[in-house]
């Protein structure tokens, strides 16, 4: 069953944060395959939700970026900035706080 | 497996045609549209190049691409307003703070030595250095204009006209004399605006550059490809 893609909206700036904490720099595509690999198809992050969402941190500050020609193409790479660095524990306590008032708001018991 | 050149090609062409005239916007678009597909080529092999673009092109939803150059433009304004209010507000802290409030001693100080006339004329052959200045960046850098980055960048600029005119105004009325803590209240206006304009041109020329230099690290990488 697929999740419902308006549910994790809220939390996509923390789930791009994160995965570039695991990974040194991530461009684009390879995020979405990535949030699409771990899910295992579950969850597709689109395209119109991916841009708005890392060039409004690259704004920010919390997100620097790099190009390289790969592949005869111009490839921009992104990756945590300082700032953004210490965002990501922020907002990974902020979604798990959030996470466990769910759980007891819905009755819910968590995931053994 | 990996487009060839002339695949590539064909894509950047495809996205012009679709109005994307500004090469950051393209290249991003181009990486993300190529990338995909590969994907679906390989994992079709009998999917023809022109029927992947397309599947890729209607992936991104009703909007298409704009999706991307919208967020670009958005994501290097804020970019950029951000490096341009930091370097601005920068003057009024600690370390420029004296250097500021003395440039507007200064300024006051030729109002009061000089006559209207000649103040007049030094202002405007000084706004005359300035633009002159603008016109000479413009020219020697027009080939950037074909990136956002530049465009955003430069933006800040645009708006010096209005301190001028704002300026000019205040000048023009200095003949009355009114005072607040004894100073002559034209001259102590014209003095801040003045000041204002000087701190705001430095603080637009260098987020200017900025712009002038991402743009051109990104055409140096853009010539290799092309």
């Amino acid at each position: 069953m697929a999740v419902n893609n308006e549910l994790f909206k809220g939390t996509l700036q923390t789930i791009i944060l994160n995965l570039l904490s695991e990974n040194e720099k991530m461009y684009g595509y390879e995020i979405t395959q990535k949030v699409k690999a771990i899910t295992q198809g579950e969850l597709m992050l689109k395209e119109g939700a991916l841009y708005p969402a890392l060039h409004k941190l690259e704004a920010e500050g919390l997100l620097e970026t790099t190009t390289e020609v790969v592949e005869n193409r111009v490839r921009k790479y992104y990756s945590l900035s300082k700032d953004g660095e210490k965002e990501v524990i922020n907002k990974l306590q902020e979604v798990k706080d959030f996470i466990a008032q769910l759980q007891l708001l819905l009755n819910l018991k968590p995931a053994i | 497996m990996d487009l060839t050149k002339e695949q590539l090609a064909y894509i950047r062409s495809f996205i012009q045609q679709k109005g994307f005239k500004y090469i950051d916007v393209q290249m991003e678009i181009l990486d993300h549209v190529a990338s995909s597909v590969e994907e679906r080529m390989e994992a079709d092999p009998a999917l023809k190049f022109e029927d992947a673009i397309n599947e890729t092109h209607k992936a991104f939803g009703s909007d298409g691409f704009a999706v991307i150059q919208k967020s670009v433009v958005n994501g290097l304004k804020k970019k950029y307003s951000r490096f341009f209010w930091q370097n601005f507000l920068n003057y009024f802290g600690y370390k420029h703070i004296l250097l500021v409030l003395f440039l507007g001693f200064v300024v006051y100080k030729l109002q009061e030595i000089m006559s209207s006339d000649a103040f007049y004329i030094t202002y405007i052959a000084g706004m005359f250095s300035v633009f002159a200045l603008l016109l000479l960046y413009n020219f020697r850098d027009s080939i950037y204009k074909q990136y956002m980055s530049y465009k955003s960048a430069v933006s800040f600029l645009t708006f010096l006209g209005s301190f001028l005119v704002i300026t000019n105004l205040a000048i023009s009325r200095s003949n009355q004399v009114l005072t607040t803590f004894s100073l002559n209240r034209s001259f102590l206006i014209v003095s801040v605006l003045i000041t204002l304009f000087i701190v705001y041109f430095i603080a637009a020329l260098k987020t200017a550059k900025v712009g002038m230099r991402e743009s051109k690290q990104l055409m140096d990488k853009y010539k290799l490809v092309v």
